[in-house]
């Protein structure tokens, strides 16, 4: 194993001894300790967390939480720390961490005799450390099989947490990177040592990523262990990449547990007026009304005169680019002093979006022009605009002041809250999921919190009480 | 029959669904509307039930559903779990109009075919 080097060793202290575990996540707190690493830093960096784990010890708190990072990593290098602390300091939460970092066949087996001596009777430990210790209990047979899922010949009675098995021959930080996802993703992470044995981790909610050597050495030792749950790919090391692999992974999935993505978008078109995005959206008048600022009498008025037409009559609908239109025509009565023309209305309602568009602008005559990174054009004649104000549509999308209230920010209508026309027809949503603002909203009016996590048990530790309140204002508008 | 729903109706619908119709929920993040009903036809579904009857006023979903022979469903609620309480109630009906139509909508007492 590498040594890590001085500089290593200093930047894993510091990570793991300014820890905020009141305020920051696990998954947080993981992804920073990845920060600025490079493969050889990767190799070293499970003995460089062993190495300055001691130096925790008038911490419990940080101490706990750096021990439980490399359990979900199943840094297993660092066990040997892990037990010695937990053996002086007699603290139960860093024992039972040692004896699931012990579950790794890469341990050596005097380490493992050792937390077995130490534990004695404590059952949850020795499942943890042995497969061959028989569970009693419900509780301890849930345990069992989801540390030893490859120990049963027959279905396991139980709903498993995803367990993925990392070859550890692949680059190491590719591979740590991988696991941070993983875990974010909800998976139990295994990191499987080229040389040890293969331990009984093979169960059938089981994916194995690994080389094909690897993937031999395996099915020699689970002959039975299905090819379909294996997948011979390096983790990669882009985000994108990698939010592919973890859908693969999900895929081969056939349990009812599966992973979450909330941190692996995939690549909606974040440009509003890439043309599949900006005629898009289904929008009620109300809701319009409570995005664009204005009243319902004014959208009226406009479509009275033939100045912005619906998406749909029966029953009457919008897009979202007559929600920019409308907006637009609101925010430029809202900041000029002078009479604003409702051409602008129709000019960019009519508009049908524009792939290479960074910026749309609009003139208060009503002339719509996009910049495309080399200055305004206008979108009919091509032409530069000269000596004319432009209003620039993302300022007509920061909250701007209208009557006695405030409009809210577009696209981003509160925090945690987008929108974007081609998710949920193009109502708020909570970020990271397909729920709905108002969807939220109008369990919250039911039965409070309650409601909303009996229905969304994935929300129990997710932060929703902007897009709550955004969806209370949407079915206020009603 | 197999339906794909959308995130925003709860995960018990699943769990409560009869024997008879497997009811999978979308188990991705925030994507595009479209996204489901690529997935559904990855996976075999026989159509995606939607949460209100704007997500059926996309034309360009329509369209896309049409070509993957995927149904769409939308059910009319205050909320969703009287969502899920009508999907449920109005299951067997929801498989006899999906028989000869591709798009319906939920209601509190009927399903109906929701017109292009």
């Amino acid at each position: 194993m590498k040594q890590p080097s001085p500089g290593l060793f200093a930047a894993a202290l510091q990570a793991l001894s300014s820890t905020a575990p009141r305020s920051r996540s696990l998954a947080s707190t993981m992804t920073d300790l990845l920060d600025g690493l490079n493969t050889s830093h990767a190799e070293s960096l499970p003995v460089a967390i062993r190495g300055v784990l001691p130096l925790l010890r008038g911490d419990p708190e940080r101490l706990r939480f750096a021990v439980e990072i490399a359990v979900r990593l199943d840094l297993f290098e660092v066990a040997p720390a892990v037990a010695e602390l937990a053996d002086s300091t007699r603290d139960t939460e860093l024992s039972l961490a040692a004896a699931t970092l012990c579950s790794n066949p890469a341990v050596d087996q005097s380490l493992r005799t050792r937390i077995a001596n130490m534990t004695e009777t404590d059952r949850t430990e020795l499942i943890r450390l042995d497969p061959l210790t028989v569970p009693e209990t419900a509780d301890e047979k849930y345990l069992y099989w989801q540390s030893w899922p490859g120990a049963s010949t027959e279905g396991i009675p139980y709903p498993l947490a995803p367990v993925v098995v990392l070859d550890q021959g692949f680059d190491a930080l590719g591979a740590l990177r991988f696991a941070v996802s993983l875990d974010q993703a909800g998976a139990m992470v295994r990191r499987l040592a080229p040389e040890s044995e293969v331990p009984n981790w093979f169960g059938s909610q089981t994916v194995l990523v690994c080389r094909s050597q690897t993937r031999n050495r395996v099915l020699n030792a689970y002959p039975r262990f299905p090819e379909s749950q294996i997948i011979p790919e390096a983790p990669p090391t882009d985000d994108h990449q990698l939010g592919v692999l973890l859908r693969r992974v999900n895929t081969k999935l056939l349990g009812s547990q599966k992973l979450r993505f909330n941190e692996f978008p995939v690549d909606i078109s974040t440009n509003l007026w890439d043309p599949e995005v900006f005629v898009a959206g289904v929008y009620p008048t109300r809701d319009i009304a409570f995005l664009a600022g204005a009243t319902r009498s004014s959208l009226d008025y406009l479509r009275q005169r033939g100045l912005l037409i619906p998406l749909s009559s029966d029953p009457t609908r919008w897009a979202f680019r007559d929600l920019v239109a409308f907006r637009t025509w609101s925010y430029l009565k809202s900041v000029s002093r002078r009479k604003v023309s409702s051409s602008v209305v129709p000019s960019l309602s009519r508009f049908a979006g524009d792939r290479e568009a960074v910026k749309l602008g609009v003139t208060s005559e009503g002339a719509v022009l996009v910049d495309r990174g080399d200055g305004w054009a206008n979108v009919e004649t091509g032409q530069r605009p000269l000596d004319q104000i432009i209003t620039d549509v993302d300022d007509v999308f920061r909250p701007f002041p209208y009557g006695d209230g405030r409009v809210p920010a577009l696209p981003n209508v509160g925090l945690n809250t987008p929108l974007h026309p081609t998710v949920l027809h193009g109502t708020p949503y909570l970020k990271g999921h397909r729920i709905s603002a108002k969807g939220l909203a109008s369990l919250h009016r039911r039965n409070g919190g309650r409601a909303i996590l009996s229905a969304y048990p994935e929300l129990a530790n997710v932060s929703l009480d902007a897009t709550v309140k955004v969806g209370y204002q949407l079915l206020a508008s009603a | 029959m197999r339906l794909l729903y959308d995130a925003v109706l709860p995960q018990s619908l699943a769990e409560e669904a009869p024997a008879s119709v497997t009811l999978d929920r979308w188990d991705g993040i925030d994507e595009q509307d479209s996204a489901l009903v690529r997935a559904a036809a990855d996976r075999g579904h026989r159509g995606v039930v939607f949460y209100d009857r704007d997500s059926l006023e996309q034309p360009d979903l329509r369209r896309l559903a049409s070509e993957s022979g995927i149904a769409l469903v939308a059910v009319e609620a205050r909320d969703p779990i009287e969502a899920k309480i009508r999907v449920l109630r109005h299951l067997s009906r929801i498989r006899r109009m999906l028989v000869s139509h591709d798009c319906v909508l939920v209601l509190a007492n009927e399903v109906r075919a929701y017109p292009s």
